[in-house]
């Protein structure tokens, strides 16, 4: 199922097959559907929690790639050096704006399409990184990050 | 009565609570707002020397600033990013008015408005939670004991 929303946001998505497959949802953004916790990872604005959503403690709390790979590293994904399929790794790609902040991430499937929850709007599954990409928040893709896949 | 008689003696409503934030990203507001247009004021003579000035938020622009806000951030992670964005500062700025259409919105479509009813309303009855929907649920309960929304 296309969206034409969703294909006026990302223009990307015009030329790409793609499915979304779910409802749009507050509850969960990217971060969550990455490692699968149906939390908004969030950490807050200047120093001050917003209920609502979740930072883990120790970790920095800022939009930055780093405090992200702080982020998934706490959930067993390393850092490595690209996006190809591995049997049994599963990957996550960090997208950014052009400010250099994190804007997006999307989780690598062992069929090796990629699941997108694509913030407070739906989760799509998309064919390629590139996609998605659509200056000025979704500009490049600029950290990738494995761990052993947990789903089968 | 004169000009200067009258102000001294002007009621203003307490319910209005905030600031007129400067636009400082590129996204700007609609082309449509402008200052007037964030609240609607009317005055009445209540009595000789008193006039009593109301505020209220108009629904039409709330929920243009809605849309747009929408259609600029509900793709972007970031919630300082979607907090400080300009129609969402304009709806901060509206203050108390807006907190009966910020409610609807939250209960009707969800968003992330905890910021903004805690910044206006200086509450918090969500005060801990995590989750989204918790919070969301704290916040319309709040609304409803407070007669805000039904």
């Amino acid at each position: 199922m296309r969206d034409a929303d969703l294909e006026e946001l990302l223009p990307g998505l015009k030329h790409c097959v793609y499915e979304v497959t779910s409802p749009r949802s507050d509850a969960q953004n990217c971060i969550g559907h990455a490692p699968q916790a149906n939390l908004y990872f969030d950490p807050g604005v200047g120093g001050t929690f917003i209920e609502g959503h979740y930072w883990p403690p120790g970790i920095r709390a800022d939009d930055s790639v780093a405090a992200w790979i702080q982020l998934f590293e706490l959930n067993q994904f390393r850092e490595c050096a690209n996006s190809d399929l591995e049997e049994g790794i599963e990957k996550i790609a960090i997208y950014a704006g052009r400010d250099g902040e994190t804007s997006h991430c999307a989780r690598q499937l062992s069929s090796g399409r990629w699941t997108s929850k694509l913030n407070k709007l739906q989760d799509i599954q998309h064919d390629s990184l590139a996609d998605l990409l659509s200056p000025p928040e979704y500009a490049a893709v600029v950290k990738f990050m494995s761990r052993r896949r947990r789903d089968g | 009565m004169s000009a200067t008689a009258a102000e001294e003696t002007m009621v203003v409503s307490n319910d209005f609570q905030g600031c007129i934030c400067a636009p400082t990203s590129p996204w700007g507001l609609p082309p449509t707002l402008t200052a007037q247009a964030m609240v609607q004021v009317t005055a009445q003579v209540a009595a000789p020397n008193i006039i009593v000035i109301s505020i209220a938020a108009p629904r039409d622009t709330f929920n243009e600033l809605v849309a747009k806000w929408r259609r600029d951030t509900d793709h972007i992670s970031s919630i300082t990013k979607t907090v400080m964005h300009p129609c969402y500062q304009t709806i901060m700025a509206m203050g108390r008015p807006a907190v009966p259409l910020i409610l609807e919105e939250l209960r009707d479509r969800g968003g992330h408005w905890f910021w903004a009813l805690r910044f206006i309303t200086q509450q918090n009855p969500a005060d801990g939670c995590v989750e989204f929907d918790a919070a969301r649920g704290a916040w319309l309960e709040w609304g409803r004991r407070e007669s805000y929304i039904s």
